[in-house]
């Protein structure tokens, strides 16, 4: 979605208002007049600021165009659904990866990302990829760095 | 000079040497693939170095990045798409060439050119960063303030299209580092009862969120397939080419000169130092008339000066802690990582380290050329790699780098969370660098701002009492209040500029 300027500044200027708002009971300092609450509210003070200079330039460059246009991939339905598919194997993977481990978990994630974006013809070689890519991620973190990645249902085994 | 053997005993070690080798040929490949950039591929080894002793780390990185900054040159040459935003100065006149049939040409400038402006940069670095360090060391809380207040607003205002948008961007960054325990007063800010986001973001997922999700949403939405590459071997890329650096040999040094002074600015990168350094080259030009036919003399310059611009933007970062670009941003984090406090200190404490990282200017850069010339030898291969099976593993080693760094899949779902937002922001034309480096520089900038605060009593014009910290202070406002300077900057880029993505 791409919105003019000039609606991102309105967004803004509300964002600053807000971070008053969520800052409006922190503790402030012993013997001083501010406290935990003085930079993030400087922060939306200049967040504000730059939103009315975004205003301006929104309306000033808005030359008859729409307020909002959707970004051409969003007409695309295989595109919208790429979009969302990273955002469903990150979200997927963030769910199950304790549980079902690591390696079935990215398996599952990389053959489904591999399988649409290049077509379910080519699932035998997209097998073989996520095969490869899973092998030398869990050798590297998990072997080579020592990062415990989760064993999850798979029995812990020493390779 | 003593220091400079300690350094060497410390790179050459088989393991530092073996990292440096092998970050190189990662720095070659992801500088090599039009969308991932020097920055992207810093971002990506982060969660590798993590696992490093500070040497081999840096090193790593400023390999990688030497790299991938020339790397960018060759899908500029053979696609006419820059690989990395420091290509995309010249990435027309490059094409250029290579319709001409001089593809080996421009490679072999490219390459050199690059190599003799990143040496350049190297002594410039080695030789500047310990003395400014000395100058440094006086300095108190409220230079430091001003400091930062300064390299944030040249990164908010200079790479930047409109300075409001560079401005909302920092002001996300430094809002994302005040999430957490306020050290100051110790109250939880902005965690919405979350015990993980009291401790704060991590800066790694975040980075990695901001710089290479949201490529891969990018790329995954792309509409038009990237183009493929002309079938074509490439010849021998040294022919002809002594004449040439010959003939230029004014432009090599006017180029690197340029390079490491932007590189050295807070805020403006080897981007911007070849952007420059090509319209100079202009203008200076006996035959200005053959700049965009396809013409080698502007390569020359902005060739050495991206590279160059690299050492420079390590000088700001390593003698203030004040990152000059994105890339030191993200290196200056590894330091906090580290439990290293960047800034003029290390120069006392570490000194040894600094200087690995001057050697390890020098190794990268001479280590560019035999690299370098194998990436030109295999860049039909490099150039096909399909994005469509790039883009799901580059995914997957993102999960893992982030989960690598506090073994929770928090940072999973803090990578996931920015790499949209950076997506729709860039989309919007909000640059992502000034978030990064305010993410960064966030909580020294308000720890530096507090003490000064309670030091003056409230008083603001304390600020300026100290003679270093009130030029500081006036030049900064200075820039606040005078965006005409900042479109004498844009001036330098081309109007169809390519998105200053980094």
């Amino acid at each position: 979605m791409k919105v003019n300027d000039a609606i991102s500044g309105i967004f803004f200027i509300l964002f600053g208002l807000l971070i008053f708002y969520l800052t409006r009971d922190f503790p402030i300092l012993q013997g001083q007049k501010y406290g935990a609450a003085l930079f993030p509210r400087l922060i939306g003070f200049f967040m504000g600021a730059g939103g009315v200079a975004l205003i301006f330039r929104g309306v000033r460059m808005r030359d008859g165009a729409p307020w909002v246009t959707v970004m051409d991939w969003v007409s695309s339905p295989r595109h919208l659904a790429s979009f969302f598919l990273v955002i469903f194997v990150l979200v997927f993977y963030i769910l199950v990866s304790d549980v079902l481990g690591f390696i079935p978990t990215a398996f599952i994630c990389l053959f489904v990302l591999l399988n649409w974006l290049r077509g379910i013809s080519t699932w035998r070689s997209s097998a073989g990829i996520s095969i490869l890519a899973v092998i030398v991620i869990q050798q590297f973190f998990g072997e080579f760095l020592r990062v415990p990645l989760p064993w999850g249902i798979v029995p812990i085994f020493g390779w | 000079m003593d220091l400079f053997i300690v350094a060497f005993g410390l790179i050459f070690d088989p393991y530092v040497l073996l990292v440096i080798i092998l970050s190189g040929a990662f720095g070659l490949f992801m500088g090599a693939i039009p969308g991932l950039s020097a920055t992207m591929a810093t971002a990506l080894l982060v969660p590798v170095t993590f696992f490093m002793p500070p040497v081999p780390a840096l090193a790593s990185i400023v390999t990688a990045t030497a790299m991938a900054i020339f790397a960018g040159d060759l899908p500029g040459a053979l696609l006419r798409i820059p690989g990395t935003p420091a290509s995309a100065a010249y990435t027309n006149e490059a094409f250029a060439m290579t319709r001409k049939g001089q593809a080996e040409l421009v490679l072999g400038t490219g390459l050199v050119s690059a190599v003799i402006g990143g040496i350049f940069g190297a002594v410039v670095l080695s030789f500047t960063a310990p003395i400014l360090a000395e100058f440094a060391l006086k300095f108190s809380s409220f230079e430091y303030f001003w400091l930062a207040s300064l390299g944030l607003t040249c990164a908010a205002f200079i790479s930047t299209e409109s300075p409001a948008k560079g401005l909302i961007s920092l002001m996300i960054g430094l809002l994302i580092a005040t999430i957490g325990i306020d050290v100051t007063t110790g109250h939880p800010r902005f965690n919405f009862g979350s015990i993980e986001l009291m401790g704060g973001v991590n800066f790694i997922p975040a980075m990695i969120g901001m710089f290479a999700m949201a490529e891969v949403f990018r790329s995954v939405t792309a509409i038009k397939p990237p183009p493929r590459v002309e079938q074509r071997n490439i010849g021998n890329i040294f022919a002809g080419l002594g004449k040439v650096l010959y003939r230029y040999k004014v432009n090599l040094l006017r180029g690197s000169t340029i390079g490491v002074l932007v590189g050295a600015l807070p805020g403006a990168g080897s981007d911007i130092a070849a952007w420059i350094s090509y319209a100079v080259a202009k203008k200076f030009s006996k035959e200005p008339e053959k700049f965009g036919t396809g013409h080698i003399e502007g390569i020359v310059d902005a060739g050495s000066s991206n590279n160059a611009g690299l050492g420079g933007t390590w000088v700001p970062a390593l003698v203030f802690g004040i990152p000059g670009d994105s890339i030191t941003a993200i290196v200056i984090g590894v330091l906090y990582v580290k439990g290293m406090n960047p800034g003029p200190t290390v120069f006392l404490e570490q000194p040894e380290l600094i200087y690995a990282v001057f050697v390890s200017f020098f190794m990268a850069n001479v280590l560019l050329l035999p690299l370098g010339l194998f990436a030109i030898k295999s860049a039909k291969q490099l150039l096909r790699v399909p994005r469509e099976v790039l883009m799901p593993v580059i995914l997957m080693f993102c999960v893992v780098g982030t989960f690598a760094i506090n073994n929770t899949v928090f940072g999973v779902g803090i990578m996931l969370v920015l790499g949209i937002i950076s997506y729709f922001l860039e989309e919007n034309g909000f640059p992502i660098a000034p978030a990064i480096l305010g993410l960064v520089l966030g909580g020294l900038l308000e720890d530096s701002f507090m003490t000064s605060m309670i030091k003056a009593d409230g008083n603001f014009i304390a600020f300026f009492e100290r003679p270093v910290s009130a030029v500081l202070g006036a030049i900064t406002i200075t820039i606040w209040l005078s965006p005409q300077l900042n479109k004498v900057w844009r001036k330098f880029r081309s109007p169809s500029a390519l998105k200053p993505q980094r």
